[in-house]
């Protein structure tokens, strides 16, 4: 958790909880915690655009959301992963790696 | 996606549910958040607000959650939907009037539209419709009044030319009506069904196939064969009961033709319910095959349709053109038959819609131009409406409304407005629809007018753009308008020189509202009057309430013709004394060879002239006009000079440039032949009804005729209001004959026309009576609102020491400025409205009667004074009465 802050890309929120939902699914709180975690606290996604994000991403039928009990015993909605969802990480990724790959070509070149 | 969609739906419908799940995940969050900053050693009130900081306004994220559903902008709407709803019902008035004359605008112009669907696009229900063609031989000069040239098709003898000639079609077939004379009698009542004849290939032309038993065969034609009939749906039910056991039956009738005996037809099938061709004069009872002997026995008459199927690839245009080039090397070739005609490829359609077709086009206009008035009516209102609600858009303004969310409130209401128009419009076109069939005939062509799902959308299209044209000049000025100009109209607009500008708008509305509704009843009226011309002034008689019975001599009667022209004249005698009789008269018709002293000669088998032996009462009783010389009287008889008359149409054509009295025609053969002297003109002819155009006839007096016809017509006409003398004329006719009489009345034929030309007439003036209705509507509104907007002013003058009379007459000069520019304007939009009508009626065999115009012009022109009278004094004076100070502070 030492690395500095930075601010996500724009259009990458959509990505990054795809991907963290690929493993399970999770509520709000759970995938801001896990972002912050799992990035080495590089990406701090806050309450303000998690919720956003998965609006949009349910408006779009690529997560689920339901609500269920915590190990806590309380109410919380859950999201999943839809089939849609699924193939739009896929595809989502592939991008991203293509975008990479090109931007690395650029860095490098002399 | 359709998850997405289920989403939103469901978001939109749950709203609230959905809302409140938001905040259960947000004070989850919150809470899991504070439990994280207590873990880490903060007190609970410390953790909360941290929790607070981190989380920001709950109420923006809210938002902006709820910003990324798409269907946001629905939301809105539905919003503004609810909103518009709640405003129109606060003012019932406004919104009774609104809907109310838009539902009419929009039930006119959609009944209309649906009428022209039926008319004009539905495919008629016959096989491969589209390539049906209507092939026919009409006078080329229009002839006035000529009701029949509408429905003329073409002769049998010029069809063996025209198909025999021509290349476009890929077959054809004909249909007719019978002039044959075709009795069934039981007891005391004569029936004579109308008889149709149908080439043996017509129906499998058409594709229709009989209901019971077969088709016409082309063995049915030949001579020997047995004679066959197919029998019509509504006479197999009304005359058999709908009996299935009908096939093979044989029915015994009067055959007057030829031998004047009773013969027999063997029923072979009854055609469907659905099928209609040709019922003009009465849906055809009997259908016999058209055989060639029939067409030589018909040579000459045109009530006949010859249907032809264009080869594929020929288009009209083309066979037009080709049968155009044919019709012009038969008139050189044959001038005497073909001279003067016009043959024409038509669209099959056109045989069924031609009384309904001439009206459709002004229809239309005149029901757009109702649509037009009630948007203007709607229009006026939102105007003087949004401007009594400026106060409240401009305080909506001030709160944070965008003006582009003030016009889009103002366009949900029109939309509103325009939809519940269109409901109401909807509900009226079902009754239009229901009340225009048995106007246009297309249902008895199969094709009734009825609403689908096309009209429907057309409905809700027109409720939509009704709706966004009514609220286009207040979005105008809404748009147009600062805030601050908007707060400060508040006070400007009751004073005078805000009102005036405020008012500029309504009164140009009001205008043209004045306008359109002036040429909508000129337009209307000068139809009207045109449809009501037809019946007495171009046929050239006066066929109405005349009875003819047709009497036929038997075979006994038939050796002895002087003892029946005894007894006809008898049976005449008899008729013109029976109590209630006008006049009684005989017409033996033939057709004879005539040439006359200038060596124009026509042989009897042309179409012209037709002959016919009257007696002196006969012109009389048809009111027919003698133009010059005189009529016969009874010195005309045998021993006498041999005299004639020959009507205008003969006296042109035989003597052209010269008066015909004096001169001389020879009727009849060589051997039995005589040369008659012309001592009279009559304007017109019987003829008229049955022939198309207004062809030669000569008249001679019956006493002066060796021998008379076996088949005599007795015209009787009823004295005015003793239309039930018939049955003492009827039991004459059986008393002096020994038998009945067929009767039918002389302008049967064309009674159903012409009754729908005096229909036609009547929603033409209803049209435009509701116009009228409308506009002043529109106009007392718009004018008494403009009044009243003035009250502040008319306080300050009153309140300064005007005379109250002095301040009504200034109100009253204002709107009657209003009235002039719209009268201007109509009168204007009336001219050419008139040049366009009078345009389309050239083409047709009508003519625009002016007669009436001027005072339907004026009586509008009335009527409007009187309402923007009422409308600018009754507001003024209440507003005089007015406590100046009340006045002043009111708003």
């Amino acid at each position: 958790m030492g690395g500095k802050k930075i601010d996500l890309l724009q259009g990458t929120l959509d990505l990054i909880v795809l991907k963290m939902l690929r493993a399970g699914p999770a509520n709000g709180w759970q995938l801001t915690q896990s972002i912050q975690v799992v990035s080495e606290g590089a990406f701090e996604v806050n309450y303000g655009s998690i919720y956003p994000a998965l609006r949009r991403l349910e408006d779009r039928g690529w997560v689920k959301g339901r609500w269920a009990t915590t190990e806590s015993n309380r109410r919380a909605r859950f999201y999943e992963l839809t089939p849609a969802g699924r193939k739009q990480l896929t595809a989502e990724r592939e991008r991203w790696e293509r975008f990479l790959h090109a931007f690395g070509l650029i860095l490098e070149a002399d | 996606m359709s998850r997405g969609w289920l989403v939103r739906l469901k978001a939109l419908l749950r709203r609230e549910a959905i809302e409140a799940e938001f905040d259960e995940e947000l004070r989850y969050h919150l809470d899991r958040e504070v439990e994280r900053n207590v873990a880490r050693g903060m007190t609970p009130e410390e953790a909360r607000r941290a929790a607070r900081r981190a989380v920001g306004d709950p109420t923006r994220l809210k938002e902006e959650a709820r910003a990324t559903w798409r269907w946001r902008w629905l939301d809105e709407v539905l919003q503004d939907l609810r909103y518009a709803g709640r405003s129109l019902r606060r003012s019932p008035g406004f919104t009774a009037v609104a809907v109310l004359s838009l539902g009419f605008g929009i039930g006119a112009t959609t009944t209309v539209f649906s009428v022209i669907d039926a008319l004009d696009f539905r495919p008629l229900p016959f096989q491969d419709a589209s390539r049906l063609v209507w092939v026919t031989e009409t006078p080329s000069k229009k002839v006035q009044g000529c009701v029949v040239c509408d429905y003329a098709g073409m002769s049998p003898a010029t069809a063996a030319e025209v198909f025999g000639r021509t290349r476009s079609y890929a077959g054809f077939a004909v249909e007719g009506r019978s002039t044959r004379i075709f009795q069934l009698r039981t007891g005391n009542t004569v029936e004579s069904p109308s008889v149709s004849f149908a080439s043996p290939g017509f129906f499998r032309f058409l594709g229709v196939r009989p209901l019971l038993g077969r088709a016409f065969v082309p063995e049915d034609t030949l001579s020997g064969a047995p004679p066959v009939a197919l029998l019509g749906y509504a006479f197999w039910q009304s005359r058999f009961g709908g009996d299935p056991g009908v096939i093979g039956r044989r029915l015994d009738y009067f055959d007057d033709f030829g031998d004047s005996k009773m013969a027999t037809v063997t029923i072979v099938g009854v055609l469907p319910e659905g099928f209609r061709f040709n019922d003009v004069g009465g849906r055809p009872a009997l259908w016999v095959p058209y055989s060639r002997q029939e067409a030589g026995r018909h040579a000459r008459s045109w009530l006949f349709t010859d249907v032809a199927r264009l080869r594929p690839g020929v288009t009209r245009a083309a066979a037009d053109a080709e049968l155009t080039a044919l019709g012009a090397h038969l008139a050189t070739s044959n001038p005497d038959e073909y001279d003067g005609w016009s043959f024409a490829v038509r669209p099959l359609r056109e045989r069924f819609g031609v009384d309904a077709g001439r009206g459709r086009s002004t229809l239309f206009w005149i029901s757009a131009l109702v649509l037009l008035v009630a948007i203007l009516n709607v229009a006026g209102l939102f105007l003087a409406r949004t401007d009594a609600r400026a106060g409240e858009l401009a305080a909506r303004s001030a709160l944070g409304a965008s003006r582009v969310r003030l016009v889009r409130l103002l366009l949900v209401e029109g939309i509103a407005l325009g939809l519940l128009g269109g409901a109401c419009g909807a509900l009226l076109t079902v009754a239009g629809v229901h009340a225009a069939n048995p106007w246009f005939r297309m249902a008895e062509f199969g094709l009734p007018i009825r609403l689908d799902g096309r009209i429907l959308a057309f409905v809700g299209g027109v409720s939509v753009l009704v709706g966004v044209l009514t609220v286009v000049l207040p979005a105008i000025r809404t748009l147009r308008s600062d805030l601050a100009a908007r707060l400060g109209g508040l006070a400007a607009r009751t004073t005078s020189r805000g009102g005036a500008r405020a008012g500029r708008g309504a009164r140009l509305l009001s205008s043209v509202q004045i306008a359109g509704a002036l040429v909508l009843v000129t337009g209307a009226g000068l139809l009207g009057s045109d449809f009501l011309s037809v019946r007495y002034v171009d046929l050239g008689f006066d066929p109405s309430g005349v009875q003819e019975a047709l009497l036929i001599a038997g075979t006994e009667e038939r050796s002895s013709p002087q003892e029946w022209q005894g007894l006809v004249e008898r049976v005449r005698d008899g008729a013109a004394r029976v109590a209630g009789v006008s006049g009684a008269a005989l017409e033996d018709w033939a057709i004879e060879d005539v040439r006359t002293d200038r060596g124009y000669a026509i042989a009897a088998s042309n179409r012209s002239p037709s002959v016919t032996s009257v007696d002196p009462s006969y012109f009389a009783t048809l009111r027919i006009p003698i133009v010059a010389g005189r009529g016969f009287t009874s010195a005309d008889r045998a021993g006498t000079t041999l005299v004639a008359i020959v009507n205008e149409a003969a006296a042109a054509r035989f003597w052209p440039g010269r008066s015909a009295l004096g001169r001389r025609v020879f009727v009849g053969d060589s051997a039995s032949g005589a040369w008659l002297t012309v001592v009279g003109v009559t304007a017109g002819d019987a003829e008229s009804l049955r022939r198309p155009g207004h062809l030669p006839v000569v008249y001679r007096p019956l006493a002066q005729v060796s021998a008379v016809g076996s088949l005599v017509t007795l015209y009787v006409r009823p004295a005015k209001g003793h239309a039930g003398a018939l049955p003492a004329v009827q039991a004459v006719v059986r008393r002096v004959l020994g038998r009945p009489a067929f009767w039918q009345s002389l302008d049967g034929f064309f009674s159903s026309i012409l009754a729908r030309e005096r229909d036609n007439a009547l929603a033409l003036n209803l049209f435009a009576a509701f116009a009228l209705l409308l506009a002043a509507m529109g106009v007392y509104g718009n004018v008494a609102y403009g009044v009243s907007r003035r009250r502040r002013e008319i306080g300050i003058r009153m309140a300064l020491g005007a005379r109250r009379e002095g301040v009504l007459a200034l109100m009253v000069r204002g709107g009657m400025r209003m009235l002039a520019g719209g009268v201007l304007l109509g009168f204007g939009g009336a001219l050419m409205f008139r040049r366009v009508l009078r345009a389309f009626m050239s083409s047709t065999s009508f003519r625009a009667t002016d007669l009436a115009n001027p005072w339907l012009f004026a009586g509008s022109v009335v009527v409007l004074v009187l309402v923007v009278l009422v409308a600018t004094w009754l507001p003024a004076r209440r507003a005089t009465r007015v406590d100046p100070v009340i006045a002043l502070r009111s708003e």
